[in-house]
């Protein structure tokens, strides 16, 4: 049987594995892209949120310590 | 004379399959280490700040900038107000100084490469070693020597438990401290 | 015999040909032969040239392709790069980075109980009680510790809103939303103002109300779901005028218990539940209480009866006018009424007897969803008795809540146009007001509807101006709600969106201009009122500075405030009560353990804690007994119809056991339908049936009930089929789970727990037995004083970053509960006697997980732990197996990732976590680590001070927050200490003992106080 690959024509290897990368990087392409457009709204995990102390409030170190 | 084939195999491939998975092995040991045990880690700094002027010439104290060590687990970097306790006037002039300043005024972050990190599921903590009298340089080493900070020793898993468990000959100085625990909870909760 | 290739051709060449495949071959055709000589046939490989291919072989081509992606793979990685560590600019003098900072405020609520916040590198990280404030005295209750949560909610408000023409809320400054409704109060002309509020408890915020009610001609309507109205009418009633007060439940050695859930949702249950648990110390055997239930649904409170009675909450005036002729002398209404009722006549007789042995430390007390008719009677019996000695005078109430007919009348002015503006501050009137008043429709005919909310919810969504305020804990506030003390709130945190106090707000308009507004007004306005009202009557100091940091720091000031004077009883408002009809069916409405009245339906922590009576999470559903639910012809999670007050409502159901006949009681506070992804279509809204009510009580009341159509799937931490099936019927009490005993037998037999000593079998011998010299840790849970209420669960959940799984994980099983609160019942269906059982790890000496992990992630510490290491776990589930308590929970999603599609992945919500503790991923098995992580903070903190450890210097999350103290924790080893006398006392039991894993968890066996010695 290895006789017929000389007569038909061979597959272009090069355009085969263009046409497969090509494929897999669609493939994961429109799998991501749809959770991107429509994501998660409203809850946003990137948003930067700062942690400041209020300078007025007054702290203690330990549980029971009182000034009474 | 027609050599039969264990032949073949005992002599040629048996050494050279041998000679191959000792040399991966052991290169890779070699080459991973510094992965590993993070020895000779010294990467660049955003400011050439040099511990030997400092700690060593100096002689200024390591508590004095790193305040935690011996109240908390973490060690910590100095805030870049307590750099300007004295370079608000000391070499003001100098191009690394007036880096310095710039990140003061603006209150931009400092960046500082971290050198020595203990993965996030060991906690670490530096207090209880330092008060029970451990030196600063036992695992950090010769500091006041360093232009630039290094790692310079092994911090695996098992060079911890290594000074624990043989701790009288690792520190022979402190006379009265325990071996250190070997148990999990002690670092890994 | 095997023949090459070769040979065969040459044979068929050769030899005599008997097989020939083609012509040539017969024939022997000579180019045949030839050919055959060739491993190819003709001019296959004609084309083939060597020089032609490519210089790139195939093997090559793999062997680069190999090479280069192992380059590609070093190269990209920079693997010795640690990352960075940045400091701060300037440091924050209060903050250390690994020390935490506790600041004392209060929960803000209306029970007025202190909390202390602490605090890790400037942000809240857990909520735990004041060991400082005379309320709280260290305990606060689930919703309080619970709040934390909504504090970082990804879902709040973080920017004022405005609704535009187009009906959606466009972003607008506060410098504008403050001009534009300033605006809008000064032009009201003759028209009023509105300011629906809930219960007023802040002096400061009622000073600020007033002024802004004389500014603007507005009137307050605070309002609540759930209160005590009727409960102080009756009060003023009986004695002319006051509120009632606290009752001294640790003196009170006899209590009955009308349909009052005192223990779980009623009045501050912390302090109740800490006050009746000094009653139940079996050390003090000789004062232990009696306490007596009659209720119409199994409560918190039911669970822990000594003795308890089924009874209709609409039966309770009957029952109460016979019970005060019982203890004036004549019994026999009180039989009839126990034949009528189908109650027990012996537990009737043996509470009247109580009731008259112990007068002046016994106390009859009714709920507060019961009639003012009730009320009054039970005061009467309280006054036959004597028991006005347990009364505590302190409660003051600053602001009066609004009765019905206001309510009524306000919606009268908002249809009629009369109203300028209504102000929502902090309050949810859309969902709460009974249906029926048109509440939402006379919305509409207000100009300007403005929300003050931390979230979305059912007003905001109906108003033109939507401003988000701070949280509780970002707040500076004040709490008055006795005689002789006033809390004080601060802000433990700056506030983390561009949101302002509530109460800044209302005074930035009572000011009058937008511009003028500053972050200080409230607090400052806050230090003044102090100084004039508190600081100058009280103080020895005469800086009002150092007054006000001490008050900071306390969090509560002891003001000389006397109680109230002498009490004379007016009997004259006896009323008789109306009989009860058998046949029809009673609706009884009860607000939330979980969400109170809905304001915490957005939490998911409150949602997943199992209900501490039918364990369900994530839904409410109607309880109801089995009688009735034959008599419906429904099972459990049927839907049943309710129509009452002209309203329709479906709901599922759920048999409770000890429920009484023909009682539905539903709970409040679930159904919302705009509170945000955790909250919005968890359970059902029965508000709507409080529509159109004017009998004797707004959340008691008959209705029409008929099996509805469908089902619904409730979701519980435990089975429900405990008395269906013989073989698990009482299982828990035959496996010794479970072993009670009452008070009197134990008097007579103080060891009659362990009167078949046993020695437990190993065939090991004792060599195995490790010894522990030094400090081991262990635990000892008092089930005599553990009510099942699920604090503990909750301050194990906010310690250890325990993630929120949600219902169609937790229908599997699969809920991260560390610690969870077992409930058996024993008895009968309808009289059940319920044991709850707090179960956690039990750190076994032999632990049967240890044995069983292929990669020993799992070992045991010198200290007597049972150590789980994290990143060892490869998740084979085997330790779980093997587990007997089944404890051990494993993560089978990244349950942060896996919950409301990454909602607790939010930046904001990771502020939560406490640093001192790992937050697990999928695949990893956890438990309960005895708070490891507080361990080594007190090793951490003695080696600093060069002290040893002792047992008593770690307090567990559980053991600090549970309000009875029923949870005990300390070295096994030290005969001295507390924990010991717990360790090793005789009514000292372990769980699954006979399996000699020797677990380190004693439970003290609970003893029913009952007449007899049979429990």
């Amino acid at each position: 049987m290895f006789d017929k690959l000389t007569n038909q024509n061979k597959i272009k290897r090069s355009s085969f594995f263009a046409s497969t990368g090509l494929a897999a990087t669609g493939f994961f392409v429109a799998i991501s892209l749809p959770f991107k457009l429509f994501g998660k709204n409203g809850i946003s995990k990137n948003e930067k949120v700062t942690v400041q102390i209020n300078p007025d409030a007054v702290s203690r170190k330990k549980i029971g310590e009182t000034n009474a | 004379m027609k050599n039969s084939q264990l032949d073949y195999i005992l002599r040629i491939r048996l050494p050279i399959t041998i000679f191959i998975v000792i040399t991966s092995f052991a290169l890779t040991y070699y080459i991973s280490r510094p992965e590993r045990d993070g020895i000779g880690n010294t990467p660049e700094q955003p400011i050439q700040f040099s511990h030997k002027l400092h700690a060593g010439d100096m002689k200024m104290d390591c508590k004095y900038c790193h305040t935690g060590v011996d109240k908390t687990r973490h060690a910590m970097i100095p805030a870049v107000g307590t750099c300007m306790n004295c370079h608000t006037i000391a070499r003001k002039d100098r191009p690394q100084i007036q880096l310095l300043k710039t990140y003061y005024d603006e209150g931009k972050l400092l960046p500082w490469k971290r050198v020595h990190k203990v993965p996030d599921y060991a906690y670490f903590n530096h207090s209880v070693h330092v008060n029970k009298g451990i030196d600063c340089t036992a695992c950090h080493g010769e500091v006041t020597q360093m232009e630039i900070i290094g790692q310079v020793s092994s911090f695996t898993m098992g060079s911890c438990l290594d000074c624990h468990k043989n701790v009288h000959d690792k520190l022979p100085e402190l006379k009265s401290i325990n071996k250190g625990p070997n148990n999990c909870y002690a670092c890994h909760r | 015999m095997p023949e090459t290739k070769d040979e065969k051709v040459n044979q068929s060449v050769k030899a005599d040909p008997n097989y020939w495949r083609s012509f040539e071959e017969l024939h022997r055709d000579p180019k045949m032969i030839e050919q055959s000589h060739n491993e190819f046939q003709q001019s296959v490989t004609d084309e083939f040239d060597p020089k032609k291919l490519s210089s790139f072989s195939r093997r090559k081509f793999l062997a680069l392709l190999g090479a280069s992606a192992a380059l590609a793979g070093t190269g990209c990685n920079d693997y010795p790069d640690r990352g960075e560590i940045i400091p701060y600019n300037i440091k924050p003098d209060e903050v250390t980075p690994g020390i935490a900072n506790y600041y004392a405020s209060t929960a803000a609520c209306e029970h007025g109980c202190g909390i202390l916040v602490r605090t890790r590198e400037g942000r809240p990280i857990k909520i735990d009680g004041n060991p400082d404030h005379p309320v709280s005295k260290g305990k606060v209750c689930t919703q309080a510790q619970a709040s934390i949560l909504d504090l970082y909610n990804p879902e709040r408000l973080k920017n004022p809103l405005k609704l535009g023409g187009s009906g959606l809320y466009v972003e607008i400054s506060w410098e504008n939303v403050d001009k534009e409704i300033i605006q809008i109060l000064n032009s009201r002309g003759s028209r009023e103002v509105a300011v629906v509020s809930g219960r007023i408890v802040s002096p400061t915020a009622k000073k600020l109300f007033d002024e802004f009610a004389q500014k603007y001609n507005a009137k307050i309507y605070p309002y609540e779901l759930f209160n005590e109205s009727l409960r102080n009418r009756a009060w003023q009633k009986s004695y002319g005028g006051g509120l009632y007060p606290q009752i001294k439940w640790d003196e009170a050695k006899i209590i009955v218990n009308l349909e009052s859930d005192f223990l779980g949702s009623e009045g501050n249950r912390i302090e109740n539940a800490r006050l009746f648990a000094q009653g139940r110390d079996v050390n003090n055997i000789n004062n232990f209480n009696r306490l007596y239930v009659i209720e119409g649904n199994m409560s918190l409170t039911g669970l822990n009866a000594d003795y308890r009675l089924r009874l209709r909450p609409d039966a309770q005036h009957e029952f109460a006018s016979a019970l005060l002729k019982a203890v004036n002398g004549s019994m026999s209404e009180l039989n009839s009424f126990s034949k009528k009722f189908d109650l027990s006549e012996a537990a009737l007789r043996s509470l009247v007897k109580d009731l008259k042995q112990n007068s002046g430390k016994a106390i009859v007390y009714a709920g507060s969803t019961l009639s003012e008719e009730v009320h009054f009677t039970v005061n009467a019996i309280n006054e036959a008795l004597g028991s006005t000695s347990l009364y505590n005078r302190q409660a003051v109430e600053l602001y009066p809540l609004i009765s019905s007919g206001d309510l009524v009348s306000l919606i009268n002015s908002m249809n009629s146009g009369r109203v300028a503006a209504v102000i929502h501050f902090d309050s949810n009137p859309v969902y709460h007001f009974p249906k029926d008043l048109g509440y939402e429709s006379a919305l509409k005919k207000v100009t300007a509807v403005i929300s003050m909310t931390e979230t979305n919810n059912e007003s905001a969504a109906l108003s033109n101006y939507i401003l988000p305020i701070n949280h509780p804990l970002e707040s500076w506030g004040d709490n008055k709600t006795r005689a002789g003390f006033i809390s004080s709130q601060q802000p433990v945190i700056a506030p983390l969106f561009n949101t302002r106090q509530k109460e800044a707000i209302l005074l930035n308009w009572v000011n009058g201009d937008a511009k003028k507004y500053n972050d200080k007004i409230y607090h400052e306005y806050l230090m003044n009122n102090w100084q004039s009202s508190v600081f100058t009557p009280v103080s020895a100091d005469s800086n009002f500075k150092q007054f006000w940091s001490n008050a900071l720091h306390d969090g509560v000031v002891i003001t000389n405030e006397s109680s109230s004077s002498s009490l004379s009883f007016n009997s004259s408002g006896e009323t008789s009560p109306k009989l009860v009809d058998l046949n029809s069916f009673v609706v009884a409405l009860k607000p939330a353990y979980s969400t109170v009245d809905g304001r915490y339906a957005d939490n998911g922590w409150l949602q997943e804690l199992p209900h501490p009576v039918s364990k369900i999470t994530w839904d409410n559903y109607a309880a109801i007994s089995r009688l009735t639910a034959d008599e419906l012809g429904v099972k459990n999670n049927d839907v049943i119809d309710i129509k009452a007050g002209g309203e329709s409502f479906s709901i599922p159901v759920f048999i409770q056991p000890g429920s009484a006949d023909r009682t539905i009681t539903i709970e409040l506070g679930y159904g919302r339908e705009k509170s945000g992804v955790v909250g919005s279509g968890v359970g059902f809204n029965a508000i709507v049936l409080m529509s159109g009510q004017s009998g004797t009580s707004p959340w008691i009341f008959k209705a029409s009930v008929s099996k509805g159509t469908g089902s619904y799937e409730l979701v519980t931490a435990q089975e429900h089929h405990v008395f269906d099936d013989e073989r698990t019927k009482d299982a828990a009490q035959k496996r010794g789970i479970i072993r009670e005993g009452t008070v009197e037998e134990y008097k007579k037999h103080p060891h009659f727990l362990h009167k078949e000593g046993h020695e437990l079998f190993s065939i090991y011998g004792s060599q195995t037995n490790m010894e522990y010299t030094g400090l081991k840790w262990g635990m000892a849970i008092d089930l005599n004083k553990c009510l099942g209420c699920g604090d503990c669960v909750i301050a194990c959940n906010s310690e250890n970053n325990i993630p929120v799984v949600g219902k169609d994980q937790v229908a599997k099983g699969r809920e991260m509960h560390w610690l969870r609160i077992d409930r058996y019942y024993s008895g009968s269906e309808n009289e059940p006697k319920a044991s709850t059982q707090p179960m956690l790890c039990q750190h076994c000496d032999h632990a049967p997980c240890e044995n069983v992990c292929p990669v020993v992630a799992t070992t045991h510490s010198p200290d007597g732990l049972n150590q789980m290491v994290y990143n060892r776990c490869v998740g084979t589930r085997y330790c779980s197996n093997n587990c007997p308590y089944k404890v051990r929970r494993f993560n089978f999603f990244n349950f942060r990732d896996h919950f409301k599609d990454g909602y607790q992945e939010a930046n904001v919500f990771n502020l939560i976590y406490n640093p001192e503790v790992t937050v697990r991923s999928r695949g990893v098995m956890e438990k309960c680590s005895f708070c490891i992580q507080r361990i080594m903070e007190a090793r951490e903190d003695a080696i600093e001070h060069n002290r040893t450890i002792v047992g008593s210097d770690v307090k567990t999350a559980c053991q600090e927050s549970c309000p009875t103290s029923a949870i005990k924790f300390g070295d096994v080893n030290d005969k001295e200490s507390e924990f010991a006398k717990f360790r090793n006392h005789q009514l000292g039991y372990y769980v699954l003992e006979e399996l000699n894993v020797r677990p380190n968890v004693t439970y003290i066996a609970k003893l029913r106080n009952t007449h007899s010695e049979e429990a």
